[in-house]
C-alpha cells in the first residue's frame, strides 16, 4: 500500500520499523501550528489571520487581544493537550496490552472521571471549575487502582487487566446514571451533569491549562522512554524479557503514566470517546513506526484531531450545541474505515 | 568449557516437580530436548533462557549468571508459537527486533546491526522475504524468519522451543540443518525442544530425554536412545539404529 511517509526507499532502513518517522512528525507539527492559529481566528466573532498573529504577539486591538489571549488560546491549547495526552496513551496502551482494541478509557479511568465530576456537581451546591475536576482526577485514578487490584488477583495478565477494566468501567457508569437519574430531578442539576458526561471545553481557561499541564506533559514524555519496550512487546511478553526488556517495569510504569495523563485529560474536559482508539490506528494504518515515533506522531495527531474539533464547535456554537467529542468520532470513524477498506490484503 | 550450565536444577510443574537435574551445552553442540506433552521440556527451556526462575538450582551462562540485558546478549530464546499482534510487522523490522539487547535506548541500527540483519537472514534463506509481511508467508517461512531473529541476535546460545512444530517434513529437516550449520560456524550452542526422534538424531549433537520428572537420558543419539528409553521415556516401542548415511527408526 502506498505509504503516508516517503521513508521506503532504496536506503537500509535504519529505523526498527521501515518508515522514517522526521518527515510524517514535520507534516503533522506543521498542521497542527495552522490549525492553532486558524483556531485562535475562528469563534463568534471571527478575526483574519494578521489580526490573530498579531493579537497573540501582543500587538492589535486590546479587546482582541484579550478574547484571542484570554479565550481562545487556553481553550485551543486545552484541546491541543488533551488530544495528545488521549492519543498517545491510547497508543501505548494498545502496546502494553497487545490489544488493537484498548484506548485510555480501558481501565476504567474515564468512567471514574466521570463519576467523579457527576458526584461533585450533585452533591456540592455551588460546585466549582475547581471541585469538579479534582473530585473527577481523584476518582479516575481511584478507578484504575482499583482496575489493577482486581486485576492481580486475577493473575494480573493483559486480559484480566482488560477484564477488570471493563468491570469498574461498568460499575462507575452504573453509578453515574444512578446519580444522573437523581440528579434529573432539577431541570438545571440535571443539565449540568448531561453537559459533563458528554465532555467539552466551554468556558475553560489558563487556570484549567496549568492545572492539566504537568501531569500531561511529563507523564506523556515519560511514556516516550518506553518506546524500545513497547517495540519488543509486539512480540510477547517471554520473548521482550528474553532480549532484554525489564517487561514488568515497563508495564507498571505506563500504566501508571497513562492513567495519570488521561485522569487529568478526562478530569478537565470530560470524555472524549475516539481519539485515544483511532489516532493510532490511523498512523499505524498509514506508516510503520517504532513506538517512539508512534506515540509522538499520536501525540501531535489527536492535539489536531481535537483542535480541529473544537474549532468546529465554537464555529458553529451559534447554530448548535456540539461537543469535540462528537466531532472527533465523526471525522474519524468515516477516515479510519477508509484507511481501512484501502488497505489491500498482502 | 560449557555455554550453558543447569546444575541440580529442580523446577514445579503444577503439582509435579522437574528435577534435580544437571544439563550442560557446549559451545559448538547442538542438543535436542525429547519427552513427551507435559513432561517439562518447555518450563525447562524457560530456565534455560532466563525467562524463568528454577526452584531450586543454578543457572550459568559462560559460567556466569548475567543480569537481564547482558543475558540478552547470550541467550537468543525463541517461544513455542511466538506470534507478534503488529500484524503489518514485514520480516526485516522482526530480525531487527532481534538487535534490541546491542542497541541503546536512542540509537538506530548502525552498520554491525545491518550486517548482522544481512547475514541472519541469508542463513534462513529469507533474504527474499526482507519487505514481506509476516501475515502473508507460508508457516515454514515465517519460522525461518522467527529463528532469523534470533540468529541476529548474535548470542552465543539458542534456545528454541519447537521450531518445527508446524512444519511438513522437508522443512522441519531444512530449519534444523541450518540451526547446525549456525551452531558449527560461529561455536554458538543450541538447545532445541523437538518432538521427532529422527529429527533429534539426525540434527542433534547430544539429546537430553525428560521424563517422570527426570533427565531419563542424556548422550548422543545412537548411544542413549535404546528401545526401553524410546518406551519408557516416549512411549515409543521402536528402535533406532544408523543404515550407511541415514537414521532409521523401526517401529514395532
Amino acid at each position: 500500500m502506498p505509504r503516508l511517509t516517503a521513508a521506503r526507499g532504496p536506503a537500509t532502513p535504519r529505523g526498527l520499523r521501515s518508515s522514517s518517522p522526521v518527515l510524517l512528525l514535520s507534516v503533522l507539527a506543521l498542521l497542527l501550528a495552522a490549525a492553532v492559529l486558524g483556531a485562535c481566528a475562528v469563534g463568534t466573532e471571527p478575526f483574519p489571520l494578521g489580526t490573530t498573529v498579531s493579537a497573540l504577539l501582543g500587538g492589535a486591538e486590546p479587546w482582541q487581544r484579550a478574547v484571542v489571549l484570554d479565550v481562545r488560546l487556553p481553550r485551543v491549547l486545552i484541546a491541543a493537550l488533551g488530544g495528545a495526552g488521549l492519543a498517545l496513551s491510547g497508543a501505548a496502551l494498545q502496546g502494553l496490552l497487545q490489544n488493537p482494541l484498548a484506548d485510555p478509557s480501558v481501565l476504567g479511568v474515564s468512567s471514574g472521571a466521570t463519576l467523579g465530576a457527576v458526584l461533585a456537581l450533585y452533591l456540592v451546591p455551588v460546585a466549582s471549575l475547581v471541585i469538579v475536576p479534582a473530585a473527577s482526577f481523584v476518582f479516575a485514578i481511584g478507578a484504575v487502582a482499583l482496575t489493577v487490584r482486581l486485576a492481580r488477583a486475577g493473575g494480573a495478565s493483559g486480559t484480566s487487566l482488560l477484564l477488570a477494566g471493563v468491570a469498574v468501567a461498568s460499575a462507575g457508569s452504573a453509578l453515574t446514571s444512578f446519580v444522573l437519574s437523581l440528579s434529573l430531578a432539577e431541570w438545571e442539576l440535571g443539565m449540568q451533569v448531561l453537559s459533563w458526561m458528554m465532555g467539552g471545553l466551554e468556558g475553560r481557561s489558563w487556570p484549567h491549562l496549568f492545572a492539566m499541564a504537568p501531569p500531561v506533559v511529563i507523564g506523556s514524555l515519560a511514556c516516550l522512554r518506553h518506546g524500545r519496550d513497547l517495540d519488543a512487546l509486539a512480540l510477547g511478553e517471554e520473548t521482550a524479557a528474553s532480549l532484554g526488556r525489564d517487561v514488568g517495569a515497563a508495564r507498571r510504569a505506563l500504566l501508571v503514566l497513562t492513567s495519570l495523563v488521561t485522569a487529568a485529560v478526562a478530569s478537565t474536559i470530560g470524555s472524549v470517546a475516539f481519539v485515544g482508539l483511532v489516532v493510532p490506528h490511523a498512523l499505524r494504518l498509514g506508516a510503520r513506526l517504532s513506538y517512539r515515533a508512534l506515540l509522538g506522531a499520536s501525540a501531535i495527531g489527536g492535539a489536531l484531531l481535537l483542535v480541529l474539533s473544537d474549532t468546529l464547535c465554537r464555529a458553529l456554537a451559534s447554530e448548535v450545541d456540539l461537543r469535540p467529542g462528537t466531532i472527533s468520532s465523526a471525522i474519524g470513524a468515516p477516515f479510519f474505515l477508509w484507511l481501512l477498506v484501502r488497505r489491500k490484503p498482502a | 568449557m560449557s555455554l550453558l550450565a543447569l546444575e541440580d536444577v529442580e523446577l514445579a510443574l503444577g503439582p509435579r516437580r522437574l528435577g534435580p537435574l544437571s544439563l550442560h551445552v557446549a559451545p559448538g553442540e547442538v542438543v535436542a530436548l525429547l519427552g513427551r506433552n507435559g513432561a517439562g521440556k518447555t518450563s525447562l527451556l524457560r530456565v534455560a533462557a532466563g525467562v524463568a526462575a528454577p526452584r531450586a538450582g543454578r543457572v550459568t551462562v559462560q559460567h556466569a549468571t548475567p543480569d537481564r540485558r547482558a543475558r540478552a546478549r547470550l541467550v537468543a530464546y525463541l517461544p513455542q508459537a511466538e506470534t507478534s499482534v503488529e500484524t503489518d510487522l514485514c520480516v526485516r523490522e522482526l530480525i531487527a527486533l532481534g538487535r534490541l539487547p546491542h542497541l541503546g535506548e536512542l540509537a538506530p541500527l548502525g552498520p554491525p546491526d545491518l550486517r548482522a540483519i544481512e547475514r541472519a537472514a541469508e542463513e534462513l534463506a529469507v533474504t527474499a522475504l526482507l519487505d514481506r509481511p509476516l501475515a502473508s508467508l507460508s508457516a515454514g517461512e515465517r519460522q525461518r524468519a522467527h529463528v532469523a531473529r534470533c540468529f541476529a541476535q548474535e548470542a552465543r546460545l539458542l534456545v528454541l522451543d519447537e521450531p518445527t512444530a508446524a512444519l511438513d517434513p522437508v522443512h522441519a529437516a531444512d530449519l534444523l540443518a541450518r540451526v547446525r550449520v549456525h551452531s558449527r560456524a560461529g561455536e554458538h550452542g543450541a538447545l532445541v525442544v523437538v518432538h521427532d526422534v529422527l529429527l533429534a538424531a539426525r540434527y542433534a549433537d547430544r539429546v537430553a530425554l525428560l521424563a517422570e520428572g527426570a533427565l531419563l537420558a542424556c548422550g548422543p543419539p545412537l548411544e542413549v536412545l535404546s528401545p526401553a528409553v524410546l518406551e519408557q521415556g516416549l512411549g515409543l516401542r521402536a528402535s533406532l539404529a544408523r543404515e550407511d548415511d541415514a537414521f532409521v527408526l523401526r517401529v514395532r
